[in-house]
């Protein structure tokens, strides 16, 4: 356990706020039996907590929760939307997905086709000149 | 068929929740966020946007207590506004020095100043009204710190959970905040002395 300074403001402002584990909190009531510095600056935390704690909240405006629930709405309102352009947005992309699989199916059998062909009447595979790909 | 009225149903549902849920807490996010923006419309602003925020990222909201989370978000978007006030605030002035050389004067004066607003926080005269200005003067995190634990009562867990940072560090910015006001507090208290003689 770590001894107790007269300079250990973190404690004595646990020891106030009681966040102080129970024998710490002993220890530290035994300091301020007989430390008069330690005693004054617990005095003086006391005292501007207490008046901090008087202060209150700051007020928020009245029409301040009216104004949140409408941005609230808005966005609840824009939530309804999202499903129907979701569904139309998960069709297009399902759409792009099959073509561009498509293709790439049809131009992988056609180079297939092609090497094979090479490979029976040529030494080296002969590629065409122009490449059927998929374009991005 | 329409498709989307389950959806609506549901979303109805989530909405009346998360107002049950989080509107109670309101007060208690305005008053953060007002510490820490010291501007009454800017901290409207935020509270409205993290409301916002909170509520179309209430699917991943596990668990009964809204306010810890609810906080979480308010802070984060009262220190972005916070830090997006300093950028537009060297902006303009970087722009004024470039146009206009006198850095410091009508240039700056469309951007919340950092330091103490007197017509946003002083509200009232005497002591609460002093109070009131020497918090404002603290460094944010250590108005933070203060804000969460004396106007709010929340733990040093909580805070630590809240600001994501260990607890020592909220014992050693509690304690620092606290000496730092009772600086404050004094200078103005020989201020005012000074100034009625």
């Amino acid at each position: 356990m770590r001894a107790m300074r007269c300079d250990s403001a973190e404690l004595i402002g646990a020891y106030i706020d009681q966040e102080l584990a129970p024998e710490a909190r002993r220890e530290m009531a035994a300091h301020l039996e007989t430390c008069p510095a330690c005693v004054a600056l617990t005095g003086d935390i006391r005292h501007i907590s207490g008046k901090l704690a008087a202060l209150g909240r700051a007020l928020a405006p009245e029409d301040l929760e009216a104004r949140v629930r409408a941005r609230l709405a808005i966005a609840e309102a824009e939530t309804m939307d999202r499903p129907r352009l979701a569904v139309w947005g998960e069709r297009l992309q399902r759409g792009w997905i099959f073509a561009t699989s498509a293709m790439g199916h049809l131009s992988l059998v056609r180079e297939v086709a092609h090497l094979r062909f090479s490979a029976r009447f040529f030494a080296r595979p002969h590629f065409p000149a122009r490449r059927i790909g998929i374009k991005h | 068929m329409n498709a989307a009225r389950p959806a609506s149903d549901n979303a109805m549902t989530e909405r009346a929740r998360f107002e049950q849920l989080a509107l109670p807490h309101m007060d208690a996010a305005y008053n953060l966020a007002f510490w820490l923006l010291r501007h009454r419309a800017d901290a409207e602003d935020a509270v409205q946007d993290a409301y916002l925020r909170a509520y179309r990222s209430f699917h991943d909201f596990r668990g009964d207590d809204i306010r810890p989370w609810l906080m979480k978000i308010v802070r984060n978007v009262a220190f972005r506004r916070l830090s997006d006030r300093k950028r537009a605030r060297n902006v303009i002035s970087f722009d004024a020095a470039l146009f206009d050389r006198q850095v410091g004067e009508a240039a700056v004066w469309q951007v919340p100043d950092d330091s103490a607003s007197a017509e946003e926080v002083v509200i009232g005269s005497g002591e609460q009204a002093t109070l009131r200005r020497a918090l404002s003067e603290l460094a944010p995190i250590f108005r933070e710190a203060i804000v969460l634990r004396e106007l709010e009562a929340m733990s040093y867990r909580e805070i630590a959970d809240l600001t994501s940072v260990p607890i020592g560090t909220v014992m050693s910015r509690l304690a620092r905040a606290r000496a730092e006001l009772r600086k404050i507090l004094t200078r103005i208290e020989t201020e005012d002395e000074s100034n009625a003689m």
